[in-house]
């Protein structure tokens, strides 16, 4: 049972395509396995079709209607996406076909792979995990954090965190999270900005 | 959207609900507003299925335009908007076997491919090669309702906002401002935008929720 949701303004963001990418991915990866946050996002996405329905239609040149159906006749197939990624770990279908990166080792026990970085906007995506019991430190985030489980469970304070469950995180959020005993658990996680509070050699991997 | 449901003519597209139970979810008769949706999704089913290119000329002359001005009111060149606008007709083209009526109105599914292509397009601009993968990953969405029909009550739902909660969901849906400048321009506290857009989206969650 999920229990923890993504805001109905970033969903609303995600559904105008206002979302910067990577943040759009974290909760991707959320609406893959919640129907209650993908009824919220077919809401938002109807309201697009209502409005664009609305619009005052704008002139468009005449030749675009002819160029399409030569277009038509001449379609040349797609470039094949790249192969799934296999990984030992259930991804959602959003992220199966990201390049996943290569696994390093944040401390002992942690690990990320990153997926995507985008330097202008100051955004990460990466896959965490942590084994059973391990603890990260106490650390805020200078910009918004996503956080997605995929397997496993954290506790963020009195606050459990079970696959399938999402955490918002803003600016002005500083928090210590502990992996729950019994499994790995592995996020996906976009960020912005960096985290503030974490050990230097930790910061720099994060980085 | 009844006539969806009920036309044994569209082979391929078994109603998803028994009729009796969407007679019984929607009593009333659709409205004039409803039936022309209707009718586009029809559209799309016969691009799809006969290759019609009578009905993509249809398609196009109602949404090409449509297109085109909100990609100018994102602030968009008129060129760009020109060439992106051909582009999502020619994917509504090459993916209409991929439309479910039952699913989404065909105003709602040709917004999306829109709204992705821009995202493609800014995105290319930023990040030359990036390799952009459409997935299609809420599967589990839209068996609660009929959509064309749920199109409708958004419809209708959205008119049952208060003017400030429509102002806010708008300006931050359409005109894709961040809500910061949404607080400015209404001179409210940013707060106000987030609690306001709130409740627009429970206000037409509830409209849907109602019919089910």
């Amino acid at each position: 049972m999920i229990q923890h949701h993504p805001s109905d303004e970033n969903i609303l963001a995600y559904a105008n395509g206002s979302l910067s990418r990577t943040l759009a991915l974290a909760l991707g990866a959320h609406l893959d396995g919640c129907a209650q946050c993908c009824r919220t996002l077919n809401t938002a996405e109807a309201v697009g079709g209502v409005m664009l329905e609305a619009q005052a239609p704008a002139e468009l040149d005449e030749k675009i209607f002819s160029e399409l159906l030569t277009e038509l006749d001449a379609l040349v197939a797609a470039t094949p996406p790249p192969p799934p990624v296999t990984l030992a770990i259930p991804l959602p279908a959003n992220l199966r076909h990201q390049r996943i990166g290569a696994r390093r080792w944040l401390a002992p026990g942690i690990w990320i792979r990153p997926v995507l970085k985008d330097a202008n906007e100051g955004t990460r995506l990466y896959l965490l995990g942590a084994a059973p019991g391990k603890a990260l430190p106490r650390h805020g985030h200078s910009g918004v954090e996503m956080t997605q489980v995929l397997t496993g469970e954290f506790h963020d304070g009195g606050t459990r965190y079970g696959a399938g469950d999402f955490l918002e995180a803003g600016d002005d959020v500083e928090h210590s999270l502990m992996v729950g005993a019994n499994e790995e658990c592995i996020c996906i996680i976009a960020s912005q900005g960096v985290p503030r509070g974490l050990p230097g050699l930790l910061m720099r991997l994060l980085a | 959207m009844d006539a969806l449901a009920h036309d044994g003519n569209l082979p391929g597209f078994a109603p998803r609900r028994a009729v009796p139970l969407v007679v019984w979810r929607n009593p009333r008769p659709p409205s004039g507003a409803m039936t022309a949706q209707d009718d586009k999704s029809l559209l799309v089913v016969a691009v799809a299925q006969h290759r019609d290119r009578e009905s993509f000329r249809l398609l196009f002359q109602h949404f090409a335009p449509r297109i085109k001005s909100y990609l100018l009111r994102l602030g968009m060149p008129g060129q760009l908007a020109d060439e992106l606008a051909q582009e999502t007709l020619l994917m509504v083209w090459r993916k209409a076997d991929r439309f479910d009526p039952g699913r989404a109105a065909a105003a709602t599914w040709i917004f999306t491919i829109a709204r992705n292509l821009r995202i493609d397009h800014l995105r290319r601009a930023k990040l030359p090669g990036d390799y952009f993968v459409e997935e299609e990953f809420c599967p589990s969405a839209g068996d609660d309702y009929l959509s064309a029909e749920r199109d409708g009550q958004v419809s209708q739902a959205l008119k049952t906002l208060s003017p400030d909660q429509a102002a806010v969901i708008r300006l931050s849906f359409f005109e894709e401002k961040p809500h910061p400048l949404i607080a400015a321009q209404l001179g409210i506290p940013l707060g106000t935008v987030k609690s306001r857009l709130r409740l627009a989206m429970n206000r037409l969650r509830a409209a849907l929720e109602d019919k089910t």
